[in-house]
């Protein structure tokens, strides 16, 4: 863990570790709160068919899904590039591991989105037998 | 010590990940309520 800034942490968490803005204020004295919760972490990319969960996700090692949104843009001349788009096409060419960057937010209900800011899928690695 | 309490709270529930753990979540944190 490093401090940026008065304000600002960056730290690693074991890719099993269940993260959200929650679980992090959950962690802190009362008075501090969670502005901003960037993130860049991997899992699998998947759809569901069920009509409540419509769009594509992202389950993390920890077993947490993620819902993945593109971010919104700054301003109008902002076009923020349609990752989701990328990555449902890879997971249609049959690629199910993905790294993303964005930010994660946490809704009422506890449900976790990441805007995105990049995301790319990876080709999987094959177990080496030793 | 303005962060004290907050890297105190996570060194309590936050495990470092291995350094040549590729898949590890990284985060950016910023928060409110520091001064």
């Amino acid at each position: 863990m490093k401090s940026t800034s008065d304000s600002e942490f960056d730290v690693t968490f074991k890719a099993d570790a269940k993260i959200s803005p929650s679980v992090i204020k959950a962690a802190l004295p009362d008075k501090y709160s969670v502005d901003l919760m960037q993130v860049t972490t991997s899992g699998e990319l998947a759809t569901s068919e069920k009509p409540e969960e419509k769009g594509l996700w992202l389950v993390l090692k920890s077993g947490q899904k993620v819902l993945l949104a593109n971010r919104a843009a700054k301003d109008d001349k902002d076009k923020p590039e349609d990752v989701v788009a990328k990555l449902g096409e890879a997971l249609k060419a049959g690629t199910k591991a993905a790294r993303v960057e964005g930010v994660m937010v946490e809704d009422k209900d506890g449900n976790l989105t990441i805007q995105l800011a990049k995301g790319e899928a990876v080709a999987e690695k094959k177990e080496e037998k030793k | 010590m303005k962060l004290f309490p907050i890297a105190a709270a996570f060194a309590l529930f936050a495990t470092a990940a291995l350094a040549d753990e590729v898949s590890a979540t990284s985060v950016h944190l910023k928060f409110g309520g520091v001064s």
